[in-house]
């Protein structure tokens, strides 16, 4: 794969335009929430952890269904396989044990650096409660774009993950102040 | 194969991983909420700050990604210059300022359209150009650095190398965004 500064230069710019204008909307979403996050900045301490975490879940199981697609182990058409059904329930265990990890870990870190946030034994539950319902629906978009790229001859590889990742960045933060608002 | 794993195969692989990563990343975020005193003097920078993120592991990844390819293929060999590391290197740069400039116009416009009070788009652009310029110029060496080391290492390109390169990129950022903040708050504009 010899690639030319042409070729890199066209294949990334629309793809990481598009994601760039996508993620400004998940900024908006930030800053229409800035009160709350100036006053208990211990919640920002998770927002890029947290905004990734929903993406390389749902990358991974796109990754392994464009494998098994390329390699004819299930075929393009949404009915219930094996390996779907298995990889889709794996996924949704790696949730909810790394989005409870998640919140433990920011809670304790917060203490450390002494930053306000909200109680130690709630956070891993928003975390694991906004996070478990991101990856729901990112997973679902992760099969749909897989089986449909793949049905139209593009690379489930080149298309889904850069999308994923910046539209993980909108539900997951629109997700994480909705818990948030519910708890508080 | 990886995709006929048992459920707790899958599991057991990817989770101490993920977890990690994002363990990682909490520096990063510790940053953030440290710098928030700096946020609130500059309304309206929250709406920049996912697009900086994401931009450094979109063009990061990328080219480690290739610099993996290139290195297995023999096209680039570790720890020499070649034609193709330098392609690599020179396209990195010019993406990172086209999409540093580009950022700077989306939140700019992004604050206008929705009529929030913001800082002027010289604030947007020049936030975005010194934190997007400095913090990638830090991240291709970064890359070469992971791609050399994990390719002598023989470890996995995608499980390892870009989230690695994801991670530690997005500590840079978040610390190349801290000082922007700061020059542009020192220029007193």
């Amino acid at each position: 794969m010899i690639y030319s500064m042409k070729t890199i230069l066209e294949e990334s710019i629309p793809v990481l335009l598009l994601a760039g204008a996508l993620s400004i909307c998940a900024g908006l979403i930030l800053h229409n929430n800035s009160d709350l996050l100036f006053t208990l900045p211990g919640i920002l301490v998770i927002i890029p952890s947290f905004n990734n975490m929903g993406g390389s879940v749902t990358s991974v199981l796109c990754c392994r269904l464009s494998s098994a697609l390329h390699m004819g182990m299930i075929r393009p058409k949404l009915k219930k396989t094996k390996t779907l059904e298995r990889n889709i329930f794996a996924t949704l265990i790696i949730a909810i044990i790394s989005f409870l990890a998640l919140g433990l870990a920011a809670g304790g870190f917060n203490m450390i650096l002494g930053l306000k946030s909200i109680d130690i034994l709630i956070f891993p539950f928003v975390t694991l409660a906004a996070g478990f319902v991101t990856v729901l629906i990112l997973m679902t978009v992760s099969v749909l774009f897989s089986y449909i790229s793949y049905s139209r001859g593009l690379d489930p590889d080149n298309m889904v993950i850069p999308v994923l990742t910046s539209l993980g960045d909108i539900v997951g933060v629109l997700l994480l102040f909705l818990i948030l608002t519910l708890v508080m | 194969m990886p995709v006929t794993r048992s459920v707790w195969r899958i599991v057991e692989e990817t989770t101490p991983l993920v977890i990690g990563f994002a363990v990682l990343e909490l520096i990063a975020g510790g940053v953030l909420g440290v710098m928030v005193i700096d946020i609130e003097l500059l309304p309206g920078l929250f709406i920049l700050i996912p697009a900086l993120l994401d931009m450094r592991g979109g063009i990061g990844s990328a080219l480690g990604a290739r610099l993996n390819s290139g290195l297995h293929l023999g096209y680039i060999k570790p720890g020499k210059v070649t034609k193709l590391l330098r392609t690599n290197i020179y396209s990195a740069l010019i993406l990172s300022v086209i999409l540093s400039v580009a950022l700077s116009i989306f939140a700019w416009l992004a604050s206008y359209l929705s009529g929030i009070v913001s800082i002027t788009f010289i604030h947007f652009f020049l936030i975005s150009i010194i934190a997007g310029v400095s913090s990638g110029v830090i991240l291709i060496f970064l890359a070469i650095f992971i791609s050399n080391f994990s390719y002598e290492k023989g470890l996995d390109p995608d499980d390892v190398t870009s989230p690695t390169i994801g991670a530690i990129g997005d500590i840079v950022t978040v610390i190349c965004l801290f000082l922007a903040v700061k020059i542009v708050l020192g220029l007193g504009i």
